[in-house]
C-alpha cells in the first residue's frame, strides 16, 4: 500500500473519449510528492514543446497533494499545471474542498488532453467516471452552471458535490479566464479557464467516500495536534482591510496602475469602513483551523452582498489600481469576478493599463466603443468585464491581454502595461523594500523567478510575516525589536545556514537594503514549491521541519526538513527546465521600466525608484546559491544532476538549451545543492 | 443523570469539516471523510450550518425502529449504542428524526457517535469552538 496516497491516477482523453486509470508510481510519490511536482514532472515527460496552448494537445493535470484529504491544517489546495496562454509553465492553484474530493472520488490527479467533440463536463463519482453533454451548461456563468450540475447530480445533498466550472469568458478563450470552484474558490492564473475552453470542457464535478491510508496514525495524530497549536486564531483571517491599513501607512499602493503610491480614498476602503458597512461572516476551506474569508455588507443597495474570498491584493487592485472608492463597490467587483469567471487579479491590472492609456489620450471612445475609462468607474468596469467575458469590441482586445493591447495600439504604450513575462502583476509596489512591517526586498524579487512569470505567489509571497511563530506571534515588536528579532529568528522554522545568510549573524532586519534577500528568496521558492506539491496553502505557514513530520508520518518514508526542500528545488528547477525547453528563461523576466525611472511622486517614500544594479547583484547571488547558469539563466546540467534530473539535463542539452552533451558525465555531484 | 452530548453552535462553525475528519480519523485511523458520524451539511452560498449525530435522546425513536433489539440505552450514562452481532444492516433506524445514525461503509451495519469514551474528537479538533460536549 502506498501510505499517503490513493495510488491512482485518471486519464482522460476528450477527443477519443478514452477513459485509462493508472497506477501512481511510488518513485514519482516519493520523488515529485504531488501536485506542482506531479504536475510538473507529467508537463515535462508529455508535453510535446511548442504545442499551443489552446489546442487539444496541450494537458491539464489537476494534481491533489499527500496531504489532501488528511486532517492537517490548511491542507486543502488542488495545483493544476499546463501550458499557460503566455508560453511559459502554467501553474493555477485553490483552496475550497474540491481538492480532497478528487481523493474521495478515487484518484490522486487527473489528467485531461484531447477536445470534446461538443461542450462537456466531467463526471467523476466514487470512481465511476462519466463525460457527460454540456450544451444546456454552455453560455451560462460559473455560479449558475455550479448549481445546475449539484443539482443535476445530487438534488438533495447538492453541497456534497464539488464543481470546478468555467465561465462564459473560459468558453470563449480569453487569456485570463478562470475557473471557479464551488463559487468562491478559484484556481485563476495563466488562462487555466481558456484552455479547459479550448478543450470544449465545461466543468468538472466530483464525489466520493475513498479514504487516504495513513502509515503511522499515532504519530500523525500528534503532528496535527502540535500544529494546530501553533494556529493564528481565528480573527487573524480576512477579511483583509486590516492588510490595507498597513499599506496605506507604508505607502505601498499601486495608485492609478502604479502611478501614485497615496490614494486620497483609502479611508473608505480601510479596516474601519470595513467594519461600518459589513459583519464578518466566516467560511473556511477544507480542513482550515484559519478561515480567511470574508464579509457581508449590512445594509444599503448591497445589503447581503458577500464578499468571499475577499484578500487585502483586491481591495488594494480596485481601490488603488483602478481607483474604486468604495468597499461595496469593492465587493461587487469581486464578485463578478468569480462568477464571470475572470481572473481578479489580471482583470484590475489589465483595466488599471487601459484607463491610464485613457487618462493620457492614447485611446479614445472610439477605441474603447463609447465608454469613458475614468478612474474609479465601477459601472464602467463592469462593463467592460462583460465586453470581455463576451468579446465585444473592445473588450474583444483586452481578452487577449495587456501586451497583445499595447501591440494593437503601438505608440510605445507596452511601457504602460504591469505585467511580466506575459503575465499581469499583482497589486504591489516593487519600488520599496519596506511595505508593511515584515516585508522586505526578498518578496519583489521573486517577482523575476517565477516559473510562470507575473508574480510572486509561487515564490516570495509568503515571505511576508512568514512564519512567526506562535511564541513570539503578537510581540510588540516596536518596543524591544533586538530581542523581538532575536527571539523570532530562533524559532523560526528555516534552516540555519539559511537564517545567518537571510538575516545575519547577530540576526538583524534590513528591509531595504539587498543584503541576505538572495538566500531568501531560494528558501522562500523551495519551501513555496514544497507546500504546492504538498497541498497546503501558503498562508498557513507551516515550516518545513514541521511539513516533513508531517509527511513522515503519512507516508511512513522518514524525511527531514532539509531534504523536503530539496524537493522543492528539484520541482522549481523542473519548471524551469520545462521553460527552457520552451526557449523562455529567467532572462527574459524583468520589471516594467517604469519601476526603474520614474520615482514614486508622493507619500512617505517619495522619491524612491527599483535600482536595477542592486538587483542585477541580488539575482546573480541568487544565481550562485541555487548553483544555476546565469548565462543561460536556467538551472546548470550539474545542478539539474545532483537534483536527480540527469534525464533532464540530458533532454535540455540534446536540444541545445543547455551547453554541453548529453553523455557527459559529472564526476563530483554536489550534494545538498539547494 | 448527566448525558453527555454533543451541541453545534451554527454561529460560530466555519464549515472546515475538521470534525468529520476527526471523526473518521478517529475511527478509521485514515484521512477522509467517509465514514464519520458527525455530518455537517454547509450551505455553500447562504453560510448557513447545521450538523447531524445522535443526541442520545432521552426517548430514542432508533431503538423503537430497530426490529432486531440491536440498539439500546445505558440507563446510566443515557448513551444510546448498537450491538454489531445483532444489527444487520437493514437501515430503518436512519429514519431517526434527528438523522444521529449511518450505515457504516466498511461494516454494513449501523453505527453512530460513541462520544469518543468522552473525549470526543470531533470537540478536540473543532477549531472554531463550535462544538461542544
Amino acid at each position: 500500500m502506498l501510505f499517503g496516497y490513493i495510488g491512482k491516477i485518471l486519464r482522460i482523453d476528450l477527443s477519443s473519449g478514452s477513459i485509462v486509470t493508472q497506477s501512481l508510481d511510488p518513485a514519482l510519490a516519493r520523488g515529485y510528492l504531488g501536485g506542482m511536482g506531479l504536475g510538473s514532472r507529467i508537463l515535462y515527460d508529455e508535453l510535446d514543446p511548442g504545442t499551443d496552448a489552446l489546442s487539444p494537445d496541450n494537458i491539464l493535470v489537476f494534481a491533489s497533494g499527500p496531504l489532501n484529504g488528511t486532517f492537517t491544517p490548511a491542507s486543502s489546495r488542488i495545483d493544476v499545471s499546463f501550458k499557460s496562454i503566455t508560453g511559459m509553465f502554467g501553474t493555477a492553484n485553490s483552496g475550497g474542498f474540491w481538492g480532497p474530493e478528487l481523493r474521495y472520488a478515487g484518484f490522486d490527479a487527473l489528467v485531461i488532453k484531447g477536445k470534446a467533440s461538443s461542450p462537456a463536463y466531467i463526471w467523476i463519482d466514487d470512481g465511476k467516471v462519466e463525460i457527460r453533454r454540456a450544451g444546456h451548461l454552455w453560455g451560462k456563468d460559473t455560479f449558475e452552471t455550479t448549481d445546475a450540475i449539484k443539482y443535476e447530480l445530487s438534488p438533495s445533498r447538492p453541497d456534497r458535490v464539488r464543481v470546478a466550472a468555467i465561465g462564459v469568458p473560459g468558453e470563449k478563450l480569453v487569456s485570463f479566464a478562470s475557473l471557479t470552484m464551488d463559487y468562491y474558490h478559484s484556481a485563476s492564473k495563466c488562462g487555466i479557464g481558456a484552455v479547459m475552453g479550448s478543450k470544449n470542457l465545461k466543468a468538472i464535478a466530483l464525489r466520493g467516500t475513498h479514504r487516504v491510508p495513513v502509515a503511522h496514525p499515532e504519530k500523525f495524530e500528534k503532528v496535527v495536534r502540535e500544529l494546530l497549536q501553533t494556529t493564528f486564531g481565528l480573527e487573524a483571517g480576512g477579511p483583509s482591510a486590516v492588510d490595507t491599513d498597513l499599506h496605506l501607512d507604508a505607502g505601498e499602493l499601486p495608485g492609478k496602475n502604479f502611478q501614485v503610491d497615496t490614494v486620497p480614498h483609502w479611508a473608505n476602503l480601510c479596516s474601519d469602513a470595513e467594519k461600518r458597512i459589513a459583519e464578518k461572516v466566516r467560511q473556511a476551506c477544507h480542513a482550515c483551523d484559519r478561515p480567511c474569508f470574508g464579509a457581508r455588507v449590512k445594509e444599503g443597495p448591497h445589503a447581503g452582498l458577500l464578499a468571499a474570498d475577499l484578500h487585502s491584493s483586491a481591495i488594494r487592485g480596485w481601490g488603488a489600481t483602478c481607483y474604486v472608492d468604495n468597499l461595496p463597490d469593492v465587493y461587487r467587483l469581486h464578485d463578478a469576478c468569480e462568477r464571470i469567471g475572470l481572473d481578479y487579479q489580471t482583470s484590475q491590472t489589465l483595466i488599471g493599463f487601459a484607463m491610464e492609456l485613457y487618462q493620457r489620450g492614447m485611446i479614445s471612445k472610439a477605441t474603447t466603443g463609447g465608454l469613458a475609462l475614468e478612474w474609479g468607474d465601477t459601472e464602467v468596469i463592469l462593463e467592460l468585464m462583460r465586453r470581455i467575458a463576451y468579446r465585444q469590441g473592445f473588450g474583444d482586445i483586452l481578452a487577449e491581454g495587456s501586451l497583445a493591447v499595447a501591440k494593437r495600439i503601438g505608440k510605445g504604450v507596452e511601457s504602460f502595461a504591469m505585467q511580466i513575462g506575459g503575465l499581469s502583476m499583482g497589486p504591489h509596489e516593487p519600488r520599496l523594500a519596506v511595505g508593511t512591517t515584515t516585508f522586505d526586498r526578498a518578496f519583489f524579487l521573486g517577482y523575476l523567478t517565477s516559473p510562470r512569470g507575473g508574480d510572486n505567489v509561487k515564490t516570495t509571497h509568503l515571505a511576508a510575516r512568514y512564519l512567526v511563530p506562535a511564541k513570539v506571534r503578537g510581540g510588540d515588536w516596536e518596543v524591544g525589536l533586538d530581542s523581538w528579532l532575536n527571539e523570532f529568528v530562533e524559532c523560526i522554522d528555516v534552516p540555519e545556514d539559511f537564517k545567518r545568510r537571510i538575516y545575519g549573524n547577530p540576526p538583524r532586519l534590513n528591509r531595504q537594503g539587498y543584503e541576505g534577500k538572495a538566500a531568501a528568496m531560494v528558501f522562500f521558492e523551495n519551501m513555496t514549491t514544497v507546500y504546492n506539491a504538498l497541498g497546503l496553502c501558503i498562508m498557513r505557514r507551516v515550516g518545513p521541519t514541521m511539513s516533513a513530520r508531517l509527511l513522515s508520518e503519512l507516508t511512513g518514508n522518514e524525511m527531514t526538513g532539509d531534504e523536503l526542500l530539496k524537493v522543492g528545488h528539484r520541482i522549481f528547477a523542473l519548471m524551469w527546465a520545462w521553460n527552457g525547453r520552451e526557449g523562455v528563461t529567467q532572462k527574459d523576466l524583468d520589471f516594467p521600466t517604469r519601476f526603474y525611472v520614474d520615482p514614486i511622486p508622493s507619500g512617505p517614500n517619495k522619491g524612491t525608484v527599483l535600482s536595477r544594479e542592486a538587483t542585477n547583484t541580488a539575482i546573480a547571488e541568487w544565481y550562485e546559491l541555487r548553483g544555476w547558469d546565469p548565462e543561460v539563466g536556467l538551472p546548470s546540467r550539474r545542478t539539474l544532476e545532483a537534483l536527480g534530473l540527469k534525464d533532464v539535463a540530458d533532454d535540455l542539452c540534446t536540444r541545445g538549451v543547455l551547453k554541453g552533451s548529453a553523455k557527459a558525465s559529472v564526476s563530483h555531484l554536489e550534494e545538498g545543492t539547494r | 443523570m448527566t448525558r453527555l452530548v454533543l451541541t453545534l453552535d451554527s454561529e460560530k462553525c466555519v464549515g472546515c469539516l475538521l470534525c468529520e475528519l476527526a471523526c473518521t480519523f478517529r475511527h478509521k485511523r485514515e484521512g477522509g471523510t467517509s465514514g464519520t458520524r458527525i455530518r455537517i451539511r454547509a450551505e455553500e452560498k447562504s453560510l448557513l450550518r447545521t450538523a447531524e449525530f445522535c443526541q442520545h435522546c432521552e426517548s430514542p425513536a432508533c431503538v423503537e425502529l430497530c426490529p432486531m433489539g440491536a440498539i439500546a440505552q445505558d440507563q446510566e450514562t443515557g448513551q444510546v449504542g448498537i450491538d454489531t452481532d445483532k444489527c444487520t444492516g437493514c437501515g430503518l433506524c436512519l429514519d431517526c428524526p434527528k438523522g444521529g445514525l449511518v450505515i457504516d461503509p466498511d461494516s454494513g451495519l449501523a453505527a453512530n457517535c460513541d462520544l469518543c469514551g468522552g473525549n470526543p474528537a470531533c470537540v478536540e479538533f473543532c477549531p472554531s469552538g463550535a462544538l461542544h460536549s
